[in-house]
């Protein structure tokens, strides 16, 4: 296999290289990766790989990742005529996982990295000659505001959206869908990934700023039911999962759901593990002088998000602007059916129990300082 | 609270000043900190404001409260002065018996203390007296409570309870969103079964929020889920269920934090005595006491009735009881 790989230095694409290199040793890859120059490329990638992979004897062979030049907003993906020849003459498997994942990036922004950008890579992959597969990466959440059950079978929907991030992957997998004609394309729908399955975070994003933030008492409802579900896994049961579908399951024109399905976190219990994991270092919570946030019907949170707006509360102001971008699938009351590829991989390869996730990685957030120190 | 208790709460009456004070022109004398807009989305309309200090608001309220009752000064065995600022809890310059004192004896005007001129002025001389403090919105339910508690320990015939605070010049009438009023009121306790019973007092402090500014963001947060479990903690330790219970009479805090916590217990709004809010204003620590006589006054519940009084006070103190008419 000779992969091109699209944000490697991502959450999901470093699970994807520690993964290739643990299962299929023989595999080469192409990672595209963005730097002013080649000398800053070939710094990124080596302190990427100390990252990945701090014990030298567990680091890939000379060779089998090459890391190349390029930024997917540009067309052409800015390559050097080289890297583009080499490219469309060598790679056989394509992965596309680069993308702006921030909630609350204006649309435009959004749309940008997430939809010209996903264009502009098909465009350079059209060119390879060899393609075998093309692996592209969505999520879950493209579902929207749509209420209930969303099935992979599911693509077109008049619902509105939680956050641009969502619409902009939402029209991407449109776009890739059309390609799907041309091109033997599946698609990897991915739950919120907040960490590593041992609870360390890689990169942390929205739904670490709200732990943050209730760890500090400062989140005071959540709207939905105590049943909502909050579909969170871990970047290496993603990783594991979209890379054993693509290498044995493979099945282009499909999309696949990787999450906990049925088994996604209630609401009631996420509220209930983030105030038994704060009370065990933070004294506020052991005594009651901070309370589990209730769980509110959307009228309620409305009228409260409101109030909270009209105060000069900053905390407050924060809590709702992070809720803005996530809230809308609590109230929405959906389940990812993942029961597909649960199927699929078995016991082989699962999902972590997300209880336990959680603690593991609100656990980390705390001895870190939310990664602004070190352990 | 001892079920069997023939302590009764046997007369209230309040003192609003006359003059009152609209959002727009406390906004224009730098005494609110969010807009008038804002206050009056909030539920607040005019705010009353007292010309003379609260030690005088106090003695008129209580004086006239002995007077309507009929009861003898002499028999008064307890006065409780419960203020929420500690201005109100002195006797302040220019008011009379006495000059301020000056020079090397000026910290005496520190120990001019309301609670024993208040004794002296309505010739209250066989009333132990207390000045309670530092209690914020609770102060007067607590001065009732520990009243109670006392009488029930202590062979008195009666005890007087009274709160007043009036807002030094100058200083901001916004209190954490909320637009505050000038009053005093004064509750009397006695042995007649014909008086109110107070059935259950429920108080949860959480010392933590002592600093309303530094921690303000996790009060605000904390704020309804903890109003919630008090309540729910009261009817609780009363035995009651929700719809026992006639009217839930609040302080006159926003009326928009009575809408949302209505909402986060699932009382209706309707059964939230709101009317004061705008006309009166929050008068801190009055309002709850000043609702509970308005509503008996116009009707609203009849002998038999229980209602439910909430206040919370900076602090943070919580306070939650149930009253049977
Ligand atoms: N994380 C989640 O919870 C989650 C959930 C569902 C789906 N997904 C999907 O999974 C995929 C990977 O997400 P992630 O969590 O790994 O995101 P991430 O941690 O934010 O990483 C994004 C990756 O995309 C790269 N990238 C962004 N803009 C680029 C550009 N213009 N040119 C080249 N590379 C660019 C980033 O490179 P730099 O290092 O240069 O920024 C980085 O490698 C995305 O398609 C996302 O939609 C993620």
């Amino acid at each position: 296999m000779h992969l091109f790989l699209t944000g490697v230095t991502g959450a999901v694409g470093m699970e994807m290289a520690r993964w290739i290199v643990r299962n299929t040793p023989k595999a080469r890859v192409y990672a595209l990766i963005r730097a002013p120059s080649p000398v800053v490329l070939k710094a990124r990638w080596s302190k990427l790989a100390a990252k990945l992979w701090p014990d030298v004897s567990a680091r890939p062979p000379e060779g089998q990742f090459i890391p190349v030049l390029g930024d997917i907003s540009q067309p052409g993906l800015g390559l050097s005529p080289e890297d583009a020849a080499r490219l469309a003459s060598e790679v056989t498997h394509v992965i596309h996982s680069a993308a702006n994942v921030e909630l609350d990036a204006p649309l435009p922004e959004a749309r940008a990295a997430n939809v010209d950008g996903t264009r502009h890579v098909f465009e350079v992959v059209r060119s390879f000659r060899r393609l075998e597969r093309v692996g592209y990466v969505s999520t879950l959440f493209v579902a929207g505001k749509r209420p209930g059950r969303f099935l992979e079978t599911d693509a077109v929907h008049a619902s509105d959206f939680v956050n641009p991030y969502e619409q902009s992957k939402y029209e991407a997998e449109h776009l890739v869908r059309g390609l799907m004609k041309e091109m033997p394309i599946a698609m990897y729908r991915l739950a919120y990934l907040i960490g590593r399955d041992d609870g360390e975070v890689t990169r942390y994003n929205s739904m670490h700023s709200l732990m943050r933030l209730f760890y500090q008492g400062h989140v005071g409802a959540f709207p939905g039911t105590p049943d909502s579900r909050m579909d969170l896994s871990s970047n290496d049961y993603a990783a594991a999962a979209l890379l054993t579908l693509f290498l044995e399951h493979y099945q282009p024109g499909r999309t696949f759901h990787i999450g906990n399905g049925d088994a996604g976190l209630r609401l009631q219990d996420f509220i209930d593990t983030m105030t038994e994991v704060s009370a065990e270092s933070e004294r506020r919570w052991a005594q009651g002088v901070f309370l589990p946030p209730d769980v509110v019907d959307e009228d309620t949170y409305t009228l409260l998000r409101r109030t909270l707006l009209q105060t000069q509360n900053k905390q407050s102001h924060e809590v709702i602007r992070l809720g803005d971008t996530m809230y809308g699938h609590l109230l929405a009351n959906q389940i990812f059916d993942a029961a597909p590829v649960h199927a699929l991989l078995g016991e082989r390869v699962k999902p972590p129990p997300a209880k336990q996730l959680l603690r593991d990685v609100l656990r980390h957030c705390v001895a870190t300082d939310w990664g602004r120190n070190r352990i | 609270m001892n079920p069997s208790s023939s302590i009764r709460i046997h007369g209230i009456h309040y003192t609003l000043p006359e003059r009152q004070v609209g959002l727009e022109q406390l906004s224009a004398e730098g005494r609110l900190v969010s807009t008038p807009e804002t206050m009056r989305d909030f539920g607040f309309g005019d705010c009353r404001v007292s010309n003379v200090p609260a030690t005088q608001l106090a003695s008129t309220t209580l004086k006239a409260l002995l007077e309507r009752h009929g009861v003898d000064p002499l028999e008064v065995g307890l006065l409780i002065n419960a203020s929420v600022l500690p201005t109100s809890s002195l006797v302040p310059r220019g008011e009379s018996l006495a000059e301020f004192p000056t020079g090397d004896n000026a910290h005496l005007g520190l120990f001019r203390f309301s609670s024993t001129r208040l004794q002296d002025e309505l010739g209250l001389s066989n009333a132990r007296t207390v000045g309670l403090s530092e209690l914020g919105c609770v102060s007067l339910s607590h001065a009732v409570w520990l009243a109670h508690a006392v009488m029930e320990m202590e062979d008195l015939k009666y005890a007087l309870c009274v709160n007043a605070d009036v807002f030094p010049d100058g200083i901001k009438r916004e209190v954490v969103y909320n637009v505050c009023s000038d009053s005093a009121c004064a509750v009397l306790l006695s042995r007649d079964p014909e008086g109110l019973r107070l059935k259950t007092y429920h108080t949860l402090t959480r010392g933590y929020y002592w600093d309303p500014d530094g921690h303000q963001n996790e009060l605000l947060a904390a704020y309804f889920p903890t109003g919630k479990r008090v309540l729910e903690k009261t009817f609780k330790a009363s035995g009651l269920a929700r719809e026992e219970i006639k009217l839930l009479i609040p302080h006159n805090v926003s009326l928009r934090s009575w809408e949302i916590l209505s909402k986060f217990t699932g009382i209706p709004l309707e059964k939230i005595y709101t009317e004061n809010i705008r006309p009166k204003g929050h008068s801190v620590a009055a309002d709850n006491w000043i609702n509970l006589k308005d509503v008996i006054d116009r009707g609203l519940v009849k002998k038999g009735d229980h209602v439910m009084m909430f206040s919370f006070g900076l602090g943070a103190h919580w306070g939650c009881s149930i009253v049977q008419i």
